[in-house]
């Protein structure tokens, strides 16, 4: 029980960190929201008029702390630019960026924890060599280069699938195939290396001594003890990939979370990009209180 | 097999540096042709031409220079701010440990791209900006490595041992302590390295990078967007330059870590 | 011969290993009888690992081996390929091995690692191996062995570990039991529950043991024969007694000889002044992983209250098993440790709880060798860089009168022509021999030695023993000497401090300690530790 709670009070710290360090660089940023949202600067009172509506004539902390109301009560405020709530903005981008960093970090699990396995268990031969050189090609690609590379292929000369813009399922491929891909080479890496410690465990070879067949020690003894680590990374990746589709969004121009951030960055809506990056951040709080849950699963010695 | 990742690691970027230094067809990176719009790769132009006429080759070798200048100090940032960080919070321990490690844990929450997104925004469009926009964002993670690599050193029993000769705390971190982090620093470094190219061209390909003409890798793949149907090499040479360079960057990163990581060589 | 193959469970000929040209186990030849305790003894290099890892099959995949007979039970394995191998491996041949947190695999429930090797050999219904599980497990003297078949490794201590990978071992009755090191990493008191358990059961089923080890005592208690390896050559083999007795090879004698000295020295004055003076110091630890919350548990106390008094010249031996406080106790004297109450009074200087950074108040008076030669050096500096470390305090020497001084310790040590190696370049008891050059080249009062030859190998703990006396004669200087290795103190001790849970239990000369025990803790150790004494006739016996 204490090891829930442990982690459960680690989350307001953080979150406390997180929205603070969010709120003082949102205010850095040059550039005035209001000139922006009043338009017409001839009307001083009007803008005087704008600027108490915001609450931006108070003090920074109170600012601050009145922010931090408003988000315990769910109100994210309203886009300088369209005015729209944004809770509402983000609610609807966020079904679609979820669906393909999800989505991608499955496929990429997929491919990545038995070439991992079978990497570790093959260290120095050519299987490994191979699969390890595969992996790094693909961590070392820019996931952009190579969304713009599929769009070519798949898209445009082989017109296997739809490339711009998101009307169905199909308008998904693509984005996932491309995240999943970059994913897939830190997921081999780190099942590798975590493998590579299980196998020289004295439980291996106390396995093997017993007469199991290689695919039984790796699956039954292995298996378990070297995802340990790799599941904690993905974790933290998922909450990662939820801003960083913002460039894989905008190479197939899909609308999601991470489109809605850059181009409210572009447009200084300090209120949409606050909202975005706290959500960001306590969907990665939340991922990692999931994976947190889910470890002693795997390994008993942590105890619920 | 680390040693011969490692070698690709370095012949790649011994061939990188070589066309930098090379005298191709010699074309100014900036010099406007519009007689010679969008034309696909040729002898005369090697990678091709851009819709400004302007050579391809000379365009990406130009903007090299600049993307590992970039990286360079992105990475030397994070290392800087990362690296006294978690030293400090590594070798103090006590309340000092527990706040920043509370903090860097804190700021991991916010994705690299995200932070260094933010610190863009505030900098505003610049090469300088760029670099320390990602050394900023990476800096947490190098904090991280440090401190636990500081940790370990500190409770071997050399430094038990140099205490009691009554060496003072400063002289036993720079004797022992420190010289004995080089090699995960190391790692690191190369880690850090690749991943501040890879984000660099990210933010550039965003439009947040340095500002045009000043070009870098990722601001010519940006570029190259809108023509992808009708001149698609304008996207293939800079995307696989910069991506030999990233994979050069992570097999010697690679390399290192499983030439340094104890019991991992047989 | 097929009298003969009823005879032998193993008739091993000529076996070979070798990794490239490097050969590491050389013709050996073996004979076990059914039902016997065989032990096969060596230093680590000896080739005996590999040797008993050949007669599984489980050699690392860079190893060649070639046997002109490797007969097993009635079969000829000398040529057999891996599935023949895995259906021996388990159900003929067991393996048991030394480190008990790591042997079992802790995600899984050790029922399910009981019953694993008995559903790949047998075709045994599940409850019917659950229910000879248990059955074993209550041999094994593993308490409620039912609720026990669903808990996991980390549930149990290391004895009860290592008991029950014997009933995991043994549970599909296998013909020959190899027993690699099964006890090393255990305390001296559970080494002992283990090996009875252990003998007893095999005795029962029998079970044919092999039992690999370097310690001499465990064998002359439990084996019945035993063969000396090293350099991968089996020396000579034979009965315990006989060997006991008459040992042929040299090399045997000196093992023999080395782990069954007993002080020799002369015994500092009885009227000596006191150097050390603790008084009911106690020494508590927060427990580790201070989390956000603050430490869940309460704090740990390793010391509670003790007072004991060392005189100058002599040397103390502090005894205790693992979570004694022996190592505490140690450190806190250094002013490692910050104690919570009591004083420390170390010649006219008192070291209490208030005192921070009590090593700079004893300014280099009192030094340390530590256990773990790996960790006590720091791997960037030279062999000479190391050993003047302690001169840099004194700005009054030059570089030059540093490094003579670096050079006549090396020297002092016997390693005079190693200064510029670097620690990864010695072997142990070279390391081991640098760190006491480095500790003594500042003329320290007091040296405590924290078990400093516990990963050494017999015949090198012997060298470095005979060292720190030769050491200890030249410059006179007083020695704390923590171990839980009896036999080392034994050789080594004017006087024994025994240490148990915190507690100070007893105290007095080594002798008296030795002969007549008074405190139950003390004469358990003592029953636990088989040790070697040599007679007058050239015999050993054991005591």
């Amino acid at each position: 029980m204490t090891y829930v709670l442990r982690k459960m009070a680690m989350v307001l710290p953080t979150l406390l960190v997180v929205s603070l360090t969010v709120f003082i660089l949102i205010r850095l940023i040059p550039g005035d929201p209001v000139l922006l949202m009043v338009g017409d600067i001839q009307n001083p009172q009007a803008i005087v008029d704008a600027r108490r509506s915001l609450g931006l004539d108070q003090p920074f902390i109170v600012q601050y702390f009145l922010w931090l109301k408003s988000v315990l009560t769910l109100n994210l405020g309203h886009s300088v630019v369209t005015g729209q709530e944004v809770t509402t903005l983000i609610a609807d981008r966020f079904w679609i960026t979820a669906r393909v960093v999800v989505v991608a970090m499955a496929v990429a699990l997929f491919f990545a924890v038995p070439a991992g396995l079978v990497a570790a268990w093959q260290r120095g031969r050519l299987a490994d060599r191979s699969i390890v050189f595969v992996s790094i090609l693909f961590l070392s690609v820019p996931s952009f280069w190579v969304g713009l590379l599929l769009i070519l292929v798949f898209g445009i000369y082989l017109h296997w699938f739809p490339t711009i813009g998101y009307a169905g399922v199909a308008y998904l491929v693509l984005p996932v195939a491309c995240l999943a891909l970059a994913q897939a080479g830190s997921f081999v890496r780190l099942m590798r290396a975590s493998a590579i410690d299980v196998l020289r465990m004295e439980y291996v070879t106390h396995a093997y001594a017993k007469g199991l067949s290689d695919g039984a020690v790796l699956l039954r003894h292995v298996l378990k003890n070297a995802f340990a680590p790799t599941l904690t990374f993905a974790g933290w990746v998922l909450g990662a990939l939820l801003a960083g589709a913002a460039v894989i969004e905008t190479v197939f121009t899909l609308p999601g979370l991470g489109r809605l951030l850059v181009d409210s960055i572009y447009a200084r809506d300090y209120p949409v990009v606050q909202g975005i990056a706290l959500f960001v951040a306590c969907i990665y709080i939340l991922m990692n209180l999931l994976v947190d849950m889910l470890y002693p699963l795997l390994d008993p010695r942590v105890r619920l | 097999m680390p040693h011969t990742f490692r070698l690709y690691g370095w012949m790649l970027l011994a061939a990188a540096a070589v066309l930098l230094l090379a005298r191709a067809p010699n074309y100014d990176p900036l010099a406007v042709d519009l007689s010679a719009q969008l034309r696909p790769p040729s002898l005369q132009h090697w990678f091709g031409t851009d819709q400004y006429g302007r050579d391809l080759f000379s365009r990406v070798l130009a903007a090299g220079p600049l993307s590992f200048a970039v990286c360079g100090f992105a990475t030397l940032v994070a290392l800087f701010v990362g690296g006294s960080l978690g030293a400090v919070a590594g070798y103090r321990g006590g309340w000092i440990d527990t706040l920043i490690s509370a903090i860097v844990d804190s700021l991991t929450a916010l994705p690299a791209l995200l932070l260094a997104l933010l610190i863009m925004a505030v900098l505003g469009p610049s090469a300088t900006g760029v670099a320390v926009a990602v050394g900023l964002a990476s800096a947490p993670s190098v904090a991280r490595v440090l401190r636990s690599s500081v940790f370990s050193v500190r409770e071997k029993e050399f430094v038990s041992a140099a205490r009691l000769f009554g060496t003072s705390e400063t002289t036993i971190f720079l004797r022992h302590v420190a010289p004995n982090c080089v090699t995960p620093i190391a790692v690191v470094a190369a880690t850090l390295a690749a991943q501040a190219l890879l984000i660099e061209s990210a933010l550039s390909f965003l439009g947040l990078g340095a500002p045009p003409p000043a070009a870098t890798w990722g601001g010519l793949l940006a570029d190259s967007r809108q023509f992808i149907m009708t001149a698609p090499w304008l996207g293939l040479f800079p995307g696989i330059t910069l991506s030999a360079c990233v994979l050069a960057i992570n097999f010697i990163g690679d390399g290192l870590r499983e030439r340094f990581d104890p019991g991992l060589q047989t | 011969m097929n009298s003969g193959e009823r005879q032998y469970i193993l008739d091993l000929k000529n076996l070979s290993i070798s990794f490239g040209d490097r050969h590491v186990v050389r013709n050996a030849s073996l004979r076990l009888e059914r039902g016997e305790v065989f032990a096969l003894v060596g230093e680590s290099g000896s080739g005996k690992t590999l040797l008993g890892r050949s007669l599984l099959g489980l050699l690392p995949p860079a190893a060649t081996s070639a046997a002109e007979r490797l007969v097993l039970d009635g079969d000829d394995l000398s040529k057999a390929p891996q599935s023949r191998w895995r259906s021996v491996r388990g159900s003929k041949v067991g393996l048991i091995f030394q480190e008990p947190m790591v042997s079992l695999n802790p995600s899984l429930p050790i029922g399910t690692q009981l019953a694993e090797a008995m559903r790949l050999h047998t075709k045994l219904s599940l409850p019917k191996i659950r229910e000879m599980a248990c059955e074993l497990l209550a041999k094994v003297r593993v308490p409620d062995p039912a609720a026990a078949l669903h808990r996991f490794p980390h549930q149990f201590s290391g004895g009860l570990r290592q008991r029950i990978m014997l009933a995991s071992v043994l549970l599909p009755r296998p013909k020959l039991l190899i027993a690699d090191e099964p006890t090393t990493a255990l305390d001296v008191i559970v080494q002992k529950q283990v090996l009875d358990v252990m003998v007893a059961l095999t005795r029962e089923l029998g079970t044919t043991v092999l039992l690999i080890t370097h310690d001499l005592g465990l064998v002359a208690k439990y084996a019945d024969r035993v063969a000396v390896m090293r350099n991968g050559e089996i020396l000579e083999s034979g009965k315990v007694d006989t060997i006991l007795t008459a040992p042929k090879h040299e090399y045997t004698r000196n093992l023999l000889a080395s782990v069954s000295r007993v002080f020799e020295g002369p015994h500092s004055k009885s009227n000596a002044p006191a150097l050390l003076q603790l008084s009911n110091v106690r020494v508590s630890y927060s427990s580790t992983g201070s989390s956000f919350l603050g430490s869940r548990t309460g704090p740990i106390e390793a010391l509670k209250g003790i007072s004991l008094e060392i005189k100058k010249g002599e040397t103390l031996a502090i005894v205790g098993e693992s979570g004694s406080g022996k190592s505490s106790l140690g450190r806190a004297v250094l002013g490692l440790n910050r104690i919570s109450s009591g004083t420390i009074r170390f010649d006219d200087l008192l070291l209490g709880p208030e005192t921070r950074r009590g090593t700079r108040a004893l300014g280099g008076q009192a030094q340390m060798i530590f256990q773990d030669p790996y960790s006590s050096l720091n791997p960037r500096m030279r062999a000479l860089q190391a050993v003047c470390e302690g001169l840099l305090q004194d700005r009054s020497l030059s570089s030059a009168a540093r490094t003579e001084r670096g050079m006549t310790a090396l020297q002092e040590v016997g390693l005079a022509g190693y200064e510029s190696r670097y620690p990864h370049q010695l072997s142990g008891g070279q390391r081991q021999r640098l760190c006491i050059a480095r500790a003594l080249i500042v003329r320290p009062k007091l040296l405590i030695a924290d078990e400093p030859i516990a990963a050494l190998d017999a015949t090198i703990q012997s060298q470095i023993l005979d060292l720190l006396s030769d050491l200890k004669r030249a410059h006179e200087f007083t020695c704390i000497f923590i171990s839980h290795d009896l036999a080392a103190v034994r050789r080594i001790a004017d006087r024994v401090a025994v240490l148990c849970r915190g507690e100070l239990v007893e105290c007095g000369s080594t002798e008296a300690l030795f002969e007549t025990p008074r405190h139950n803790y003390t004469k358990q150790l003592l029953e636990a530790r088989p040790l070697l004494l040599r007679e007058e006739n050239g015999n050993y016996r054991l005591v």
